[in-house]
């Protein structure tokens, strides 16, 4: 397992390289979450297939919390995956964006209700 | 061969097995990884630290609708930044040239004496510019002053064009050509954006806007640096900046008011570093974690 934030990131990135996935960098203007970048936002458009992955800044004022709380944070780093247009990966598509959007979900209404162990 | 992105892989985790701290780019436009806080706030002060990270450089005045080989308006660097300087360093650097495949011992590798200066950051250094078999590919940095300030320890910058290498190391005679993954080009990513944001560069910018744009920056900037908040400060800088390079691609800077844009960003770094200074030696140290 990666020891490190770091070697984490590396690892996911060389993952998703080996699946044909483009390794894109973050954009160079705030965004609030990974999908605002046009790497996805403008290329999930049109039938072109695409796959890529890359780390976002997340930067969304509201949720700072003066670095007091544990994990609500004004920026965050996401690592974003979008894999569009092949059919085959059609069922892997659905599958990857339900169990992310879950997860995030259940980590908001973690935070919401006080827990501190929503994943 | 290595791929764009496979060459960026091995830099990273080159300069990351000597202990640099691996960030990302910058979330608003910078011309330079330079202009990353990640360099130009940690090279202020004592403590040590060591990053690399990749920067999307944008410069309004370098676009050329992607017809140019090898100049773009937005083009990668990769930024790493030794604090303090070892006495090594030229040798690490070549190292790291040697891990991307590149045998320095078979090809023309030279330090040309480039002496850098980023005025309206108050920095600048004794550099040089290295080339390898004509090619120039990296600045090389002796940072001694940032944000006006006298720099102890000095640290050192290493800024690769990572387009330039590519080209290189791909032997490739445009960039659009460059292999940045399997069957994906740097062309097929990223031409039609020349394309566009060097038309809104040259040609569409709203320059009454940056203008205006300009001063409502510099204001809000200046309220921050006296509010003892020098990282939020510094973003309203680096806006200030990219309005003011952005005026400059549409020619609406007069050379009679250049001097003066100039130095109010100038003012702007050095009380952002002074800021940035006093508060470290009232708040609680970062130390990069190993």
């Amino acid at each position: 397992m990666p020891a490190t934030f770091q070697s984490m990131i590396s690892a996911l990135q060389s993952y998703w390289e080996e699946q044909g996935c483009t390794i894109m960098q973050p954009h160079h203007t705030e965004v609030g979450a990974g999908t605002s970048n046009p790497a996805t936002f403008l290329r999930v458009l049109g039938p072109k297939p695409w796959r890529t992955g890359y780390v976002e800044p997340s930067i969304r004022p509201d949720d700072g919390r003066y670095g007091e709380n544990p994990f609500r944070f004004q920026q965050f780093y996401q690592y974003h995956e979008i894999l569009a247009g092949s059919e085959s990966v059609g069922g892997a598509r659905d599958w990857v964006r339900f169990a992310f959007d879950d997860r995030w979900h259940q980590a908001l209404r973690g935070c919401d209700a006080g827990s501190v162990s929503p994943c | 061969m290595l791929t764009f992105q496979q060459m960026i892989a091995a830099l990273q985790s080159y300069w990351q097995d000597l202990g640099c701290v691996v960030l990302h780019p910058y979330h608003t436009e910078v011309g330079a990884g330079t202009s990353n806080p990640a360099t130009f706030l940690r090279v202020l002060g004592r403590e040590p630290w060591r990053t690399v990270y990749v920067e999307p450089s944008i410069r309004p005045t370098d676009g050329r609708y992607g017809e140019s080989p090898y100049r773009l308006q937005q083009f990668y660097q990769l930024q790493v930044i030794l604090k303090p300087c070892p006495s090594d360093t030229q040798d690490l650097y070549l190292r790291s040239l040697e891990s991307i495949g590149i045998d320095t011992a078979r090809h023309d590798v030279r330090f040309v004496e480039d002496n850098w200066e980023n005025p309206s950051l108050g920095a600048s250094g004794l550099g040089w510019e290295v080339w390898i078999d004509g090619m120039e590919v990296t600045q090389y940095t002796y940072f001694q002053q940032a944000g006006g300030i006298e720099l102890d320890p000095v640290s050192v910058e290493l800024a690769y064009g990572l387009e330039r290498l590519a080209m290189y190391l791909q032997d490739k005679n445009h960039v659009r050509d460059v292999v940045w993954t399997d069957n994906i080009s740097w062309g097929d990513i990223f031409l039609e954006n020349e394309r566009q944001m060097s038309t809104y560069n040259y040609d569409l910018a709203d320059t009454a806007m940056h203008a205006r744009l300009f001063d409502e920056f510099e204001a809000e900037a200046r309220r921050l640096a006296q509010a003892h908040v020098p990282l939020a400060a510094y973003d309203y800088l680096l806006k200030c900046s990219h309005s003011f390079n952005l005026l400059d691609a549409r020619r609406a800077i007069a050379v009679t008011d250049r001097a003066g844009y100039v130095l109010r960003m100038r003012r702007l770094a050095e009380s952002v570093a002074f800021e940035y200074l006093q508060r470290q030696s009232t708040s609680q140290p970062v130390h990069p974690t190993r």
